[in-house]
């Protein structure tokens, strides 16, 4: 019942947003939409295992990924409010801005609940729409160049998926039942054909990838993430991922009980190094800061694949690794709103002697590139040396090495881009006034100590509930 | 019958390779929207009156009115130049589109498929490869828009072969085709016309380090 009047609510506020076209009332309707957010967070904690709409299920995953995904939209509204008061948009432009991110936070909160297999593709879809709308936000010729290929990359993406999920059907139809829910599929995957369930999964990871920024449609997500607004930048860079894996484990999941779990596993294995490999290869030579960003995200996106293929164990550390990811990727994007409005730019080149000029900021900024680079304290470190632990455990020496050596790369491009920015000489040095406020700051300095506080002091509740979500 | 309109859709494929004109192309995508409509009233003839309804409004309206319609609104609008540009000539379209089709049989020849669909799923899969092909190897964005709904008719095809006793399949890709299409056509085009002089892929490379 609450969730559909969850979806209801979702869907008539957005509607009211871009009907009225109002700065003022449009800041209302987003705050009214936060608390109908955390109610329904709230819910599904209570209700914990527990089906509704027939389709719907309130498993461990979906919880632990929600209650980030509301955290995270807190996190977005503050900032996009700061962004969209800076940017001086017109009622117009602002009603599409928040009522675009509505259906967004609606439509993944649907991708972490949906239980068949045939609902979670058409809230995926959903995903494209909405965060077309928001990368277009600014208008301008490369944002259309950027919005263009990720409507089309996605399209083909969201395609080849269908294709995926109909092999899946034809698996299901030969078994004799006609059942797409992911419970179904698992309890019967062993019978099933093993060809088809292959097929399967090939086309759901080529066309999820486009959504998790993971090797092969990896490019499209650098696009658009180089010319969102950097707050919409910070919600798909981590929340859009989440659905997207959240969409592949949910697959990934039903299908090991079927007898393909090597299989898939070499594919996951081979798909997250290629992942890292580009990251790496791309980090040496970017210039702008949000590629950077988004770069990281692909080499991040990688690891978790490779943790995903080794399972056990591993499955701990990628659940940990994608929180504490969500943490510091979206307040990396974040600061970045502060970055702008001192330097007026996102090139490396153009920011000098940041330490100098605005010592606080510039700080955090460090903090953030050697965090996402998983040196410690990141709590990245924790789940990074997991993963490489159950790697070592699982006999993958020849990859865990390959993974060691691209890692270095990837730190000495953060380190390097860091300290080129924060402790160079500025010779042309004017005089710049800036209006970031200390209170734009402290919420990511928050972020930065509750991954610590995850990596290093996980609370015994949490690490249960994690491990709940794989039984 | 079946067999004959899968044979002329296929026919299709082969002469969209060799068109040079845009017109050629919208034209070829109306009659592979009457052509579905067709092998649906064929095929599904188990599924309930409603879904039969939806899905031979979505042929006939959607795939075979609607699109072409607009498309050709956009080429006027926008002043597009009639030819298709492909970096491959036309003589190699045809031998290469000829070999996706040999290859559909083949591939479709050794899987273990479900009962009387092996003809639909071949000329699926052969429309699949083709979509691709022509989204690589032309230049304007229009062409990558007409061989993305060859390839969405290749899907719907092959949502087609096991539609008949799962029509949620069938509906949810049809569900694929109008969000997709609607999204596309009439958030970007528009759009992209104003925006560059040429509606060519050339002006798309300007974002990179």
């Amino acid at each position: 019942m609450m969730l559909s009047l969850y979806f209801v609510l979702g869907i008539a506020l957005s509607a009211i947003t871009l009907l009225l076209r109002n700065k003022l009332l449009s800041r209302i309707i987003i705050y009214v939409f936060l608390i109908v957010q955390t109610l329904m967070n709230i819910y599904a904690i209570i209700h914990q295992g527990e089906s509704e709409l027939e389709y719907f299920l309130f498993d461990n995953t979906a919880i632990l990924f929600l209650s980030v995904l509301t955290l995270l939209s807190y996190y977005t509204v503050f900032y996009s409010l700061i962004y969209l008061k800076r940017n001086r948009d017109n009622g117009l432009r602002v009603a599409l801005y928040i009522s675009a991110l509505m259906m967004l936070i609606v439509s993944v909160s649907g991708v972490y609940l949906a239980q068949h297999a045939g609902l979670l593709w058409v809230l995926v879809e959903a995903t494209t729409l909405c965060v077309s709308l928001l990368i277009y936000h600014e208008r301008h010729a490369l944002s259309l160049e950027a919005t263009w290929k990720y409507v089309f990359i996605c399209s083909i993406g969201v395609a080849l998926a269908f294709v995926g999920i109909l092999f899946l059907g034809i698996a299901v139809e030969q078994h004799g039942t006609y059942d797409l829910t992911f419970t179904s599929i698992a309890t019967q995957a062993a019978a099933m054909s093993p060809f088809w369930l292959k097929m399967s999964f090939l086309f759901i990871l080529v066309g999820f990838s486009t959504k998790l920024g993971l090797f092969p449609l990896q490019t499209i997500k650098v696009d658009a993430l180089t010319v969102a607004p950097s707050p919409v930048g910070a919600f798909i860079s981590v929340a859009l991922m989440n659905a997207g894996f959240i969409a592949l484990f949910r697959f990934f999941h039903a299908f090991s009980f079927a007898d393909i779990g090597v299989w898939m596993s070499s594919i996951l294995m081979w798909s997250g190094l290629f992942s890292v490999l580009i990251a790496a290869v791309y980090m040496l030579f970017v210039g702008n800061l949000k590629r950077l960003g988004a770069f990281s995200g692909l080499e991040h996106i990688g690891i978790v694949a490779i943790g995903l293929s080794i399972g056990g164990t591993a499955y701990y550390a990628v659940f940990l690794h994608l929180i504490l990811h969500s943490l510091l990727k979206s307040g990396f994007f974040f600061h970045l709103g502060a970055v702008f409005n001192h330097f007026q730019t996102y090139k490396m080149s153009g920011i000098k002697d940041y330490f100098g000029k605005h010592p606080v900021s510039a700080f955090v900024l460090l903090m953030l590139l050697l965090f996402l680079g998983a040196v410690p304290p990141s709590g990245l470190f924790v789940s990074e040396f997991l993963i490489f632990k159950s790697l070592f455990v699982a006999g993958h020496h020849w990859e865990m090495i390959v993974l060691f050596i691209l890692l270095t790369f990837i730190i000495f491009s953060f380190t390097r881009n860091a300290l080129n920015m924060i402790f160079s000489k500025d010779d042309h040095a004017v005089e710049e006034k800036s209006n970031v406020v200390f209170l734009q700051i402290l919420p990511i300095i928050l972020l930065l100590l509750a991954s610590i506080w995850l990596g290093y002091f996980p609370p015994q509740a949490f690490v249960q509930f994690i491990q709940n979500c794989f039984i | 019958m079946e067999t004959i309109l899968l044979t002329i859709f296929s026919f299709t494929l082969l002469f969209i390779g060799i068109s040079n004109r845009l017109n050629t192309f919208i034209r070829m995508l109306t009659l592979q929207g009457v052509l579905l409509f067709g092998i649906t009233f064929l095929k599904l003839t188990e599924i309930n009156w409603i879904n039969l309804a939806v899905i031979l409004l979505e042929t006939i309206i959607f795939k075979s009115i609607a699109i072409p319609w607009f498309l050709s609104y956009i080429i006027k609008k926008n002043k597009i130049i009639r030819e298709t540009e492909p970096f491959v000539s036309y003589f190699w379209s045809l031998i290469i589109i000829t070999g996706f089709i040999i290859m559909s049989f083949i591939i479709s020849g050794s899987l273990e498929l479900p009962k009387d669909s092996k003809p639909e799923f071949t000329v699926a899969f052969a429309s699949l490869f083709t979509g691709i092909y022509i989204i690589i190897t032309r230049k304007k964005i229009i062409t990558h828009m007409m061989g993305y709904m060859i390839l969405e008719n290749g899907v719907f095809l092959l949502s087609l072969t096991i539609g008949a006793h799962q029509p949620i399949l069938v509906n949810l890709g049809i569900l694929l085709d109008i969000f997709v299409s609607v999204l596309v056509l009439g958030l970007f085009l528009n759009k992209i016309g104003n925006t560059f002089e040429e509606m060519s892929i050339d002006n798309l490379s300007n974002l990179k380090d």
